[in-house]
Order: structure tokens, then sequence, then C-alpha cells
């Protein structure tokens, strides 16, 4: 392909000056190109090489943006992908046949029992599989270019989750769209302004008391919250989710309640409420800011990728 | 990072979701998905629906990738060979390695069982030949015939430096606190004071002949060691449940009731370690504390750290760094700096021993001993009048 194996890779004229920045080292190219057995699947060392570059500076080998890797950092990151998984999706995207002999061999049955899984339906979980089956063939077009999702894996975590996940996105957004679509079968009756004895200037100083109990919360605390009291979702879940024991959920669960009720009492206090009305305006039981919680959980994006989208 | 239909593009890609519930992503980036997480219900189906659908799915994708690495054995990696046979070897290498340290342990343990039966033999031997010998010197050789017999549990270091004291040859100097059968003694010399208790009975006083007939033939019948040495830990286990021991373990151990009422003393303990002596008169046990963190005892009116701590008959006597002597009595709040009567710097204060190994009971009788630094020794009853010895 016209690039010697000590050669660094470099991109597209226009990204040169970039690209220079956070060239892979030639050697570590045809280190991995050899340990991935990436010309067994058709990729050649220059479209290999082509793709690591693309992985790599997709998320800055892993550092902050405008960090420059060094050999060694780009050595590390790469180390940590699924690199086998890649080349194979790489070289399924790229159509080559013996890759997706491999790759039905290895996700075929395992794609379909995802698919039902999710699902909860078999014949569902098989139409959603082959529907992706069908994506993944590259049948849909864009522009006139053949498209196919496994373009879009980078080797973060196993190609199997990926497909799991991507599977689950497919799933969820038709779902959405089609609950959107169906009509309303009854009108639901409006909830009630306001509870008796508690006037609309009162539930206005309490709900900002909550949202600024809830803007202290951090990240994960308001996860947890959201899982559980707005999803419905077990410890257990959650626990798998975030990776930690499921005692761990239940303890930040009642301590992130703890200090909310805390919080909101002690804004409702600086909001020049007494303290015992305070306590009767928030209730007994914290879950009662159920309904609270969720408009404030809901209604917005996170800052972070409301950036990534603009 | 974001999907390819613009509608979504709020949302995380499933790349980046995946690679959060895999545990693949760095602190930044996981931050970020968290945060997305928290306000985006869509994003949490789909992660909660791909993690629930992988739980079921692991052992049948093994399967599954096994087979195919067997139907396309022209791309199976090489690497595979190399490794197994590397794994064999690794595997030989661990296992004579093993091998030797089994040899190497079986070897020490012989060594050291054989030590001991010839320093309890040396004690027993200098206990008959100084019979006549000052109370003082009786003393000193049956502390250091007891620290020269190593306990079974000894040789774990790094649990307390005081622990490494018990090989050593007791000086003046050095004034180790004094290992006394049926006493306890405690050294303040660094922060992690280590209290000591040695017990010539296993259990309660009902029991104590019964368990010491249970020693005396440990030594003829290693095998029934094992068994002594689950009671003993097995006693441990309980003093642990208790958690709150005073200055009096020795009668925590003995009569629990006392222990219970003395929860709230002053002093409390934490039981470290509990171990067996093995000597010629029958088995003894060594039960170490360490005070629990956050409840030292009061600070000495001089400011400075106590270097040697002894407690008998509901009283504390203590010598500071300076050599000071200071003395509490159990139920008091505050040390009492007692009036110099010795020459020189006394450095070590500990219980006297009378020749049977018992501390002195005699309400007449002396108790404490204070050591100076020329090794001259002063004895007191109540720890306020001392004369020389």
């Amino acid at each position: 392909v016209g690039i010697t194996p000590a050669q660094p890779v470099e991109g597209d004229a226009s990204e040169r000056v970039s690209a220079a920045r956070s060239a892979i080292d030639g050697v570590l190219v045809d280190a991995l190109w050899l340990e991935c057995e990436a010309a067994g699947w058709g990729l050649e060392r220059g479209e290999f090489s082509r793709i690591l570059q693309e992985v790599g500076t997709a998320h800055n080998f892993g550092l902050e943006d405008g960090e420059a890797a060094s050999r060694l950092q780009q050595a590390a990151y790469f180390r940590g992908l699924r690199l086998g998984d890649l080349v194979l999706a790489r070289a399924c995207a790229a159509g080559d046949e013996r890759a997706w002999e491999r790759f039905m061999a290895i996700y075929r049955e395992p794609l379909a029992r995802a698919a039902i899984a999710i699902t909860g339906n078999e014949t569902l979980g098989r139409e959603l599989a082959d529907q992706l089956y069908g994506e993944l063939y590259g049948l849909t077009t864009r522009d006139g270019e053949r498209r196919c999702p496994l373009e879009s894996y980078r080797g973060r975590g196993s190609l199997m989750g990926w497909l799991r996940t991507t599977l689950a996105q497919r799933h969820v957004d038709h779902y959405r769209r089609r609950r959107r679509e169906e009509p309303l079968e009854e009108f639901d009756t409006p909830a009630a302004e306001a509870e008796v004895g508690q006037t609309n200037a009162e539930l206005t100083v309490l709900e900002k008391a909550v949202e600024e109990a809830l803007r202290s919360c951090e990240a994960e605390e308001r996860l947890v919250l959201a899982a559980y009291y707005l999803d419905g979702r077990t410890l257990l879940q959650i626990a798998r989710v975030l990776d930690v024991h499921e005692a761990t959920v239940s303890r930040k669960l009642k301590r992130v309640c703890e200090e909310i009720r805390k919080q909101v009492v002690k804004n409702l206090e600086s909001a020049g409420m007494s303290r015992r009305a305070a306590e009767e305006a928030l209730g007994a039981d914290p879950r009662d800011l159920d309904v609270n919680l969720k408009k404030l959980l809901q209604s917005s994006q996170s800052d972070a990728f409301k950036e990534r989208a603009g | 990072m974001m999907g390819s239909n613009p509608k979504l593009d709020l949302h995380p890609d499933a790349e980046s979701l995946n690679a959060f519930a895999e545990q693949a992503l760095g602190e930044r980036e996981r931050g970020r998905i968290v945060a997305h997480l928290a306000e985006c219900g869509r994003c949490r189906e789909v992660v909660y629906l791909a993690r629930e659908a992988a739980g079921e799915m692991e052992p049948e994708l093994a399967v599954a990738v096994a087979a195919a690495g067997r139907v396309t054995d022209s791309f199976e990696r090489k690497e595979p060979h190399f490794w197994n046979r590397r794994t064999a070897w690794v595997a030989a290498g661990a296992l004579a390695v093993a091998v030797t340290a089994a040899y190497v342990a079986h070897v020490r343990q012989v060594e050291v069982a054989t030590e001991q039966a010839k320093a309890a033999r040396e004690a027993a031997a200098r206990t008959e030949e100084m019979a006549a010998a000052p109370e003082t010197a009786q003393m000193e050789m049956k502390a250091t015939a007891l620290q020269a017999v190593p306990a079974p549990t000894a040789a774990k270091k790094g649990k307390s430096e005081a622990t490494s004291h018990e090989l050593q040859p007791m000086t003046a100097e050095a004034a180790p606190p004094p290992l006394v059968a049926g006493a306890m003694a405690k050294s303040s010399s660094d922060e992690r004071a280590l209290a000591r208790k040695v017990g010539d009975g296993f259990s309660n006083d009902e029991r104590r002949g019964r368990d010491v007939d249970r020693s005396g033939q440990l030594l003829q019948e290693n095998h029934s060691r094992k068994s002594v040495w689950g009671h003993l830990k097995f006693r441990a286990r309980r003093l642990e449940l208790l958690h709150r021991q005073t200055r009096r373990s020795r009668w925590c151990i003995r009569r629990r009731g006392d222990c219970m009422r003395q929860r709230h003393a002053q002093h409390r303990w934490t039981l470290i370690e509990i171990s067996l002596v093995l000597g010629p008169a029958g088995g003894k046990w060594v039960a170490e504390f360490l005070p629990m963190a956050g409840r030292e005892p009061a600070a000495l009116p001089s400011g400075l750290p106590a270097v040697s701590t002894a407690s008998a008959r509901g009283l504390t006597v203590t010598v500071d760094g300076a050599g000071a002597l200071f003395v509490r009595e159990d139920a008091g709040s505050g040390w009492e700096s007692v009036t110099k009567q010795w020459s020189g710097r006394a450095v070590a204060v500990r219980l006297q021993v009378s020749a049977a190994g018992a501390i002195a009971s005699s309400s007449a009788g002396a108790v404490f001993e204070i050591v100076n630094d020329q090794g001259k020794v002063w004895v007191s009853a109540d720890g306020r009048n001392w004369k020389s010895k």
C-alpha cells in the first residue's frame, strides 16, 4: 500500500497538522497488526493503521482533549482495546467473506438470544435480530454509500456487548417511537394543583428547595435515585450497571435520601420557613419527593452531551 | 461518540454505553456517561436491557467462540500453543516452589520445636539452681525463660513491634514488659502499646486443673495440640466479641461477669492474638492486647509519653520518658505524681512475682517494682511509698 512498516501513519492533507501530533509509531502498528492477524481478515497494514489512527484520535487515546499522546500512552491505549474484535468488525464492515463466516459462527445465535431477552418475546426478538443483521450487512445506504454500523465499533468493550447495546438501543427507540404514535385511549386527569393545606407559594418554595438539593447531588447519586425511584429498578439491577455490590447501592441510596432531606429542610429554612413548617412541608418519607424528582431529573439532558451535540 | 441518528445525538453511542457497562472507560468519560444516565431514562433503559441480556448469554457466547475457533482452523492463532506450553512450565515451576516451601517449613517447624524444648529444659534447670537466689533474679530468669520460648503464632511479624521483644534477653536498660504468669503488663514505649497476658490455665477456674492436664498431655502427644489450639482460638473469638477489655483483663478472661461490669472502665483493649506456650510445667497461654483507638490512657501530668506501666490491685503505676513516676487508681480520673524516693532515673515499672510465678498477693507484700537506669530495684505495695530492694 506504499507505506513502509516503520513509517508513521498520517491522515489526509487537511488533517496533517493535527494528525502529526498523534501519529502512531510504525513499529507499534506493525506489532499490533501481526498480533491481531489482521492480514487473515483481509486488512492490509495501511488499512489497519488507518483504523488505529481513527480509533485513537476519536478519544484522543483516552487522554484529555488537546493533550498529545506519547508512544507509550498510545501503546497502553491500544493494548486496552479489544483489537481482535475490532479487526473482525472492520473486516465485516469491509465485506470480507471469511470475516462474516467467523462473525456468524460466533455471534449469530447469541445475538438472537440477546434480542429475545431484550424484547421478552421470541418472535419480536428474532425480528429485531434480523433487522440488525440487515443493517450490519450494509443493506442501508446513506448519500449513495453503503453504511455498516460495525464501522462505529472502536474496540472499547467487547463486540458482543456492543451488539447487545445496539439491539437494546433499537428496541428502546422503536418502543418509544411506537408509544408516541399510539393515540391516547383516555384522557389523563391532571394532577391536583396543590395538596390540602398547602398553598401554591409553599409548593413553589418546596419545589425550589428540592431542585437545589438535587442539584447539589453528584451524578452517580442522581443516577441511583433515578434508577430506583423513577425506573423502579431493583438494587441488584442498579448494582450490576454500576459494577458494585447490591449492599453498596442500598447504603448509597439511604445516605443520599437522608442528605437530600436535610438539604431540603435547610433550603426551606433559609427561604424563611420555621424548622417545624419545613418538616411538615417535606413530609415524613423522603419518597414523597418522587413527583418532583421525576420532573427535575427528566427535564433536561446533561450539559456534557449538550456540548457534544452542539 | 454520538450516534448516527441526528435525533439521538444527545445520547452516547452504543460503543460508549457498552464500554461503560463493561467498565472499560476512563474516569473522566465514565463521569460524563454517569451524568448523562442520571438524566436520561432512554439510555438507562438501554444499559439495563443490555446488561440483563449479558447475564443470560455469557456461557453461551463462550461456547460459540470456542466452536468458531474450531471451525475456522485456517485462522487459528499460533499463540495458544505457545501459551499452553508456557502455562505448563509455569505450573510445574509453581509446584516445585510449593514443594520446596513445604519442606523448608517442615524443617523449620522441627527446629523451632527442638529449640522450644531445649529452652524450656534450660529454664527449668536454672530455676532449680537458683532456688535460693534473690527474688528479683528469679523473676527475671522466669521472664527470660518465658520470652525465650516462642509462641506458635509469635512468628507472625508485623503485628506489633513489641512482639519482637520476645526473643531478646531482658536487660534493665531495655526493660521490656515483664512476662508474668497470671498477670498482665504493658509497655508504652511506642504508640502501639502492647498489653500481654500470660496465663497458666486455658479457661475459667473450675476447668483449670483439667486444662493443665490437657496441656501436660500435649507435651507427650503432639497430635492433640491442634484441639487445644482450637480451644484457644475459640476463646479468642469469644473475647473479641466482648471487644472491651480493661487493664484487669486477667479477670475478664476468667470471670466474664466482671468484664461486663467493667465495660465503661477507662482503658479498653482489643485482643489481637492469643497463643500457646509449651513449657515443662504445662501449657501456658499468652494473650496480647492493643489499646482501642481513641481510648488511650489519660495523658500524664508531665506531658511526656509513658515508657512503662504496670497494673495490680486496682492501681496503675507508670514511668514517663523523664523517669518520673505516676500512680492512679482504676476509679480515679487523673494521675498522681509520686515523690522521688530512688536514685538515678526510673526506666521501668513491673509487677513483682513470687517464686511460684504468681503475682504477689499478700496485703503487706510488695507488688510493684521500679528499675532505675543503673539496674537497681525499688519495691512498693501501693505505688507511692518505695524502698530499696
